[in-house]
């Protein structure tokens, strides 16, 4: 890795000494932010530990960028408190938070050349020659982009640009750190070694950071926890993996992965399990929680965790407890490594369900009849509608 | 419209340019170069050829005061001009859509009216008798009424009434085409409101100041209406010495000379604006 800064010594390649980063701790209680008649932040109360990457996910107009501009100051929250460090903050001006930001359209100085853009920061504070020019060239070193000093941003690459941004959002040491989707404008490929570089050196320096995207599969391979928010109020806070298998409710399910959302009513209770009537169909689940009879449920149900096998000729019985169901393939994409069918079901209903392609080629074609079975403890099932 | 050849579109405008503009201009050029005649009986003596009226002009400590009294009203006219334009052309920048229709409304109107109109408006306005006047006689706030025009004040009063839309326009333009998201970002890396403005859309902007700086000084060089209305003949400029020298003195030669040498000084300005232009664009890269 070809680094500015050695981890060992603690110094920089240009023997700046790197002192530990001032990582802060963040906390929102009952911030709100209104614009006219939209809500964009409902009662959003979260803390953000010293070091952590935090990313906020959810569907556009989510209220994820107005949470990112109300921590970084950029908007001042209607009511409800932030605290930065331990100290309040959110009637504090803009450019006395020390928070790093990291803007979608990058916001770079056109007129400026890539080294003043990545000091501009410590010039605001008043650092002088040559300590400033050693931090922009510790920042460069970050972000690997030494020797490009003198170029201007429009002579620069989106990806260049992106870590220009990124360095000159750390270079004046910032005690938290801002991404607002500052990924999104990339190509994939780009996207995804930016990705990698961004956690490392995130890892690296340690600096608390609050990344904001729509896209659950970054926030899933990258987060330390994950924020998923919808209509302006946070849904889950979480980890990746229990996100995954322990979502709230069946927003946050559905949002991350291919998710059947089935209605449901219970129509018999027994042990730890239920029967849950969907349509003509009565279906088997394993409920966390007992569940009521004639309670009204949402039955989530991965596309992954339904397993797929010919259908045979004649009605056999049930082999165990699992749920079977007969249908027919209505549509496949092929993914490479999965396929993802949508299945129809004698009974009119539509599943859908990813099978990962054990010899590389999809198994069934649209048309073929398929039986889908899943164990009844593969659903999550959450009280009322969807 | 694409189908069209380029010089097609080009045409009609550069035809009128041709005909009323460069034609005049080439034969401006040949009168100055006339002698005059000395006598009744035509204007200048036709095949004849002199530079003694570039010599006078260059030599005479007279053409020497109309030429500083112009330059220094161009010069004040187009500081005051921009002191003014540019803290409305911020305005523009910030406001809401309904406030900058109205605001640019209300900066255009008035060149809808005609000049020496708006230039008697506003000797009326700083007459003896007139509102000011009236209003600090009244409130015993003075003895005896203001001297507010005849004089330079009320010149440059008048002159930049006339020219302050036109670096309003040209710098709000530059104005909205500076990301808004820039200013967050130098106040989100420490930078006050004040401070944000000057680093980005400030040094952003200033080709188009100095864009806008040339435009007032070339019409403001160029300045006839407010001071014949509103001056004393010691603040008269080059332009109003072409009239009086041409059709008073009917000394046409010599108001020729005037007139290029003015042309010539205010290509000059514009020459050198663009060089000190260019050099502030390559500062930034482009």
């Amino acid at each position: 890795m070809n680094s500015a800064w050695d981890e060992a010594s603690g110094r920089g390649r240009l023997g700046v000494l790197v002192e530990p980063w001032p990582a802060a701790a963040v906390e929102l209680r009952g911030v709100s932010k209104r614009y006219g008649a939209t809500l964009a932040l409902d009662d959003v109360s979260m803390t953000i530990d010293p070091g952590e990457l935090l990313f906020v996910l959810g569907p556009s107009g989510a209220g994820k960028s107005t949470l990112l501009r109300i921590i970084g100051g950029y908007e001042r929250p209607d009511s409800g408190a932030l605290f930065i460090g331990g100290q309040r903050v959110d009637q504090v001006p803009i450019e006395r938070r020390n928070v790093g930001m990291v803007f979608q359209s990058y916001a770079l100085f056109p007129h400026m050349t890539v080294a003043d853009n990545v000091g501009f920061g410590l010039r605001m504070r008043g650092t002088r020659e040559p300590a400033r020019s050693e931090r922009v060239q510790w920042a460069l070193g970050l972000v690997r982009l030494d020797g490009l000093e003198r170029r201007f941003p429009r002579q620069l690459s989106g990806g260049q640009q992106q870590r220009v941004a990124l360095a000159r959002a750390i270079a004046f040491r910032p005690s938290l750190l801002l991404l607002d989707e500052p990924l999104a404008s990339l190509d994939r490929r780009l996207r995804d070694e930016m990705r990698l570089e961004l956690r490392q050196l995130q890892r690296r320096v340690g600096i608390t950071t609050v990344f904001v995207t729509h896209d659950q599969e970054e926030s899933l391979t990258m987060a330390d926890r994950v924020v998923v928010m919808h209509g302006g109020a946070v849904r889950q806070i979480a980890t990746p993996s229990e996100l995954y298998n322990r979502p709230a409710d069946p927003f946050v399910a559905s949002f991350i992965g291919e998710m059947n959302v089935l209605a449901g009513v219970v129509v018999g209770v027994e042990g730890e399990g239920a029967d849950v009537r969907m349509g003509n169909v009565v279906v088997r689940v394993s409920a966390e929680r007992p569940l009521e009879l004639g309670e009204r449920v949402t039955v989530c149900l991965r596309a992954e965790r339904i397993r797929l096998a010919p259908a045979h000729g004649g009605d056999e019985a049930p082999s165990s407890l699992d749920n079977h169901l007969r249908g027919r393939a209505r549509f496949s994409s092929y993914l490479g490594a999965s396929t993802l069918y949508v299945v129809e079901t004698t009974d009119g209903m539509i599943f859908k369900v990813a099978e990962p392609n054990s010899v590389g080629l999809a198994r069934f074609q649209s048309g073929d009849w398929i039986e889908i079975t899943w164990s009844p403890d593969a659903a999550m099932v959450f009280s009322g509608p969807p | 419209m694409t189908g069209a050849p380029p010089w097609l579109l080009l045409s009609p405008c550069l035809g009128l340019l041709a005909v009323f503009f460069v034609l005049p201009l080439a034969w401006l050029v040949r009168v100055s170069l006339y002698q005059r005649t000395s006598g009744a009986g035509g204007f200048y003596i036709a095949d004849s050829f002199t530079l003694d009226h570039y010599a006078a002009v260059m030599t005479d400590p007279y053409f020497r005061g109309i030429a500083l009294a112009t330059l220094r009203l161009g010069l004040v006219v187009t500081a005051t001009t921009l002191l003014l334009a540019y803290p409305l052309a911020v305005y523009l920048w910030r406001a809401g859509p309904t406030l900058k229709r109205g605001t640019l409304l209300a900066i255009l109107l008035p060149k809808l009216t005609n000049l020496l109109v708006a230039m008697y408006g506003v000797l009326v306005v700083l007459a003896n008798a007139g509102p000011i006047n009236s209003l600090l006689l009244a409130g015993g706030i003075v003895r005896e009424p203001l001297a507010m025009f005849a004089n330079l004040f009320a010149v440059v009063v008048g002159e930049t009434l006339i020219l302050v839309p036109y670096p309003v326009l040209i710098i709000a333009t530059a104005l909205h085409g500076v990301d808004p998201r820039l200013v967050e970002a130098a106040r989100g890396m420490g930078a006050g409101p004040l401070r944000a403005f000057y680093e980005v859309p400030f040094k952003l902007t200033l080709p188009s100041v100095l864009l806008a700086a040339l435009v007032s000084l070339v019409w403001a060089l160029g300045a006839f209406a407010a001071p014949v209305v509103l001056g004393n003949p010691d603040l008269y400029p080059v332009a109003v010495e072409v009239y009086t020298t041409t059709f008073e003195d009917v000394n046409w030669p010599l108001g020729a000379t005037l007139a290029v040498l003015n042309m010539a000084v205010v290509t000059l300005l514009a020459m050198s604006t663009y060089v000190v232009q260019r050099r502030i664009e390559r500062s930034f890269g482009r």
